[in-house]
C-alpha cells in the first residue's frame, strides 16, 4: 500500500518506536503505584519521555508535560478547564476536536476569526477584530489538517498578548516538523498535540504541554499516586490533569519517536515533506478539472494538500486510489469549519506526507490520479 | 541515581509531592554529584497517603536541600531514619 493519509495518522514508525513499545510491554508495569522494579522502569520511561517534550516545546519543567490519549483529549482538557462565562474566538481552520468542545464548554458565544486560505494577514487581522473585552480565550491550529496552511501563530499570539487573552494551539499537524515552544508565546497557555502524527508514537498517545501557574478545572478526576488520601485531585502537576493508568508501551514509544524526531532535525523533515507536496502540487495543477490548494509562498504550507476536482466527487476518487492500493483521506476531515471557510462544501482529497514517504510513492500516487482523472 | 542497593548509615527521606517531583529531584541531585535512589517512603512519614522519597545519605543534607532550593524543587519534608525511630529534620 501506497500511505498518503499522514495527517490521520504516520502509519510507518521509526523501528525504534516498535522496539521502544514491545521493551516497555515486556518491562514496565504502571506508573507511581509501587516502589517496585517494574513500576520504578515505568516511572522512568515515563518521566524521560517527559523530559524530552519539556525540552522540546519548551515548558518551564518537566512537570507541566500531561500525557493523553490523543489531541482531541489534550484539547478537550485546555478547553474545558479553561472556559468560563464570556466568548472565545477560534480560526476559521479549527478541527471539530476543538469545535465541538468549545460548544459544550459553557462559553456563552464562539466567534470565527477567518481568512482565505494563505493569506495569514487576513487571519491575524480578523482574530485582531473578533478579540474584545469579553474573551476568555482563543484557540488557533498552528497547522490547518486539511491544507496543510500554516497560520501565524507568533502574530496570534501577538494579538492575544496585547489584549490579555490566553491562548490555546492545536500543534496536532506541525509537532515534528514545525518547532514551537511555549517559552516564545507569551499569550500561550497550553499546546495540544497528537503523538502519533509527525512525531512518530503509536496510536493512541497525545501531549498537552502547559503554562506553570496556569491552573485549569479539571475534567476527570482519579488516581494519581499521589496524595491518595485528599479526596479532591492534586493542586500541582502533572497530576492533576493526568490521572488513571498510563499508557506506558504508548508513551515509551512516544519518546522514541521523538528521538528520532529530533536527531533527524524537525527542518529536514519539514523540507522532504514540502519538496513532494510542491511536486502533488506542480502535477495536479495541469489536469484539466482539478483545483489545487497550496499557497504561492513555501513557508505556508506543510506536508498537507487538498484537491478536488469538477469531473469526479472526492470520495470516488478517493475509492479509485484505494482501488489501486494508494490510501488518502477524501471528505470533510472532520474539518466542516475549514471547508466553510474555503468554500470547499463538498469535501476534498487529502494528500498527505510523512518522513518515511518516498519519491516513488508520489510518482505512482500521480500516475494514478492523472489515470483515473483522465478517463 | 542509585535506586536499588546503596546501603546509607543514617537514611534522610526527602518526600516528595509525586513520583514525578521525586525524579526530578534525583535528577537534579545526581547532575550535582550527590547519590540518591527512589522509594516508598513508610506511612509514618507520609500523612497525605501514597508518595515518593528521595533517599539520600545524613552526610550529603545540607547539600541536597541547597541543591533541590537552587532548582525550586523543595522536598515536602525532610525525615531522618536513626536506630529505626524517624525524626523530621528542619527544611
Amino acid at each position: 500500500m501506497i500511505y498518503l493519509d499522514n495527517a490521520a495518522t504516520t502509519f510507518r514508525k521509526p523501528e525504534s518506536v516498535y522496539k521502544a513499545v514491545a521493551n516497555a510491554f515486556e518491562t514496565c508495569t504502571s506508573v507511581g503505584r509501587g516502589g517496585y522494579g517494574s513500576a520504578m522502569s515505568a516511572a522512568d520511561v515515563v518521566y524521560s519521555a517527559r523530559e524530552k517534550v519539556w525540552k522540546m516545546f519548551g515548558a518551564s519543567g518537566p512537570e507541566q508535560v500531561v500525557f493523553t490519549c490523543n489531541a482531541t483529549h489534550a484539547l478537550n482538557i485546555a478547553i474545558k478547564g479553561i472556559a468560563k462565562e464570556g466568548n472565545c474566538v477560534i480560526s476559521g481552520y479549527e478541527h471539530n476536536s476543538v469545535v465541538r468542545p468549545v460548544f459544550s464548554s459553557g462559553v456563552l458565544e464562539c466567534r470565527v476569526a477567518t481568512g482565505r486560505v494563505f493569506c495569514p494577514d487576513e487571519i491575524v487581522k480578523s482574530f485582531e477584530r473578533q478579540i474584545d473585552g469579553n474573551t476568555v480565550f482563543a484557540v488557533c491550529t498552528h497547522m490547518s489538517n486539511v491544507f496543510g496552511y500554516i497560520l501565524p501563530i507568533k502574530r496570534i499570539d501577538e494579538v492575544c498578548r496585547r489584549k490579555g487573552v490566553p491562548l490555546i494551539i492545536d500543534a496536532s499537524q506541525s509537532a515534528g516538523s514545525i518547532s514551537i515552544k511555549l517559552s516564545e508565546l507569551p499569550s500561550c497557555v497550553a499546546v495540544c498535540m497528537a503523538g502519533h502524527k509527525g512525531l512518530y508514537g503509536p496510536q493512541g498517545t497525545g501531549i498537552l504541554v502547559c503554562r506553570e501557574g496556569e491552573r485549569l478545572a479539571t475534567i476527570i478526576e482519579g488516581g494519581t499516586g499521589s496524595v491518595s488520601r485528599e479526596f479532591l485531585q492534586p493542586e500541582f502537576m502533572p497530576d492533576r490533569l493526568e490521572c488513571g493508568t498510563h499508557n506506558v508501551p504508548g508513551i515509551a514509544g512516544l519518546s522514541a519517536g521523538i528521538s528520532y524526531v529530533k536527531e533527524k532535525g524537525e527542518g529536514v523533515i519539514l523540507r522532504k515533506e514540502r519538496r513532494f507536496i510542491a511536486e502533488v502540487c506542480r502535477e495536479l495543477r495541469k489536469i484539466s478539472g482539478v483545483r489545487v490548494f497550496c499557497g504561492n509562498d513555501v513557508f505556508l504550507q506543510g506536508g498537507v494538500v487538498s484537491f478536488i476536482s469538477d469531473r469526479m466527487s472526492a470520495e470516488r476518487i478517493a475509492n479509485e486510489l484505494n482501488d489501486e492500493k494508494i490510501a488518502v483521506r477524501s471528505g470533510f476531515h472532520c474539518s466542516p469549519l475549514a471547508h466553510e471557510t474555503v468554500g470547499t462544501q463538498e469535501g476534498t482529497v487529502r494528500v498527505s506526507v510523512s518522513d518515511f514517504t518516498e519519491e516513488n510513492e508520489i510518482n505512482s500516487f500521480l500516475e494514478s490520479v492523472k489515470k483515473i482523472l483522465g478517463k | 541515581m542509585k535506586r536499588k542497593g546503596g546501603i546509607f548509615v543514617n537514611s534522610v527521606y526527602l518526600t516528595a509531592r509525586s513520583i514525578t517531583y521525586a525524579q526530578r529531584m534525583a535528577r537534579a541531585l545526581g547532575k550535582n554529584g550527590v547519590e540518591s535512589r527512589i522509594e516508598r517512603p513508610e506511612r509514618e512519614i507520609t500523612d497525605k497517603g501514597c508518595a515518593y522519597a528521595v533517599v539520600i545519605s545524613e552526610g550529603y543534607v545540607a547539600e541536597a536541600l541547597e541543591i533541590l532550593s537552587y532548582n525550586r524543587l523543595s522536598p515536602v519534608k525532610a525525615v531522618i531514619k536513626e536506630d529505626g525511630e524517624y525524626r523530621v529534620l528542619p527544611i
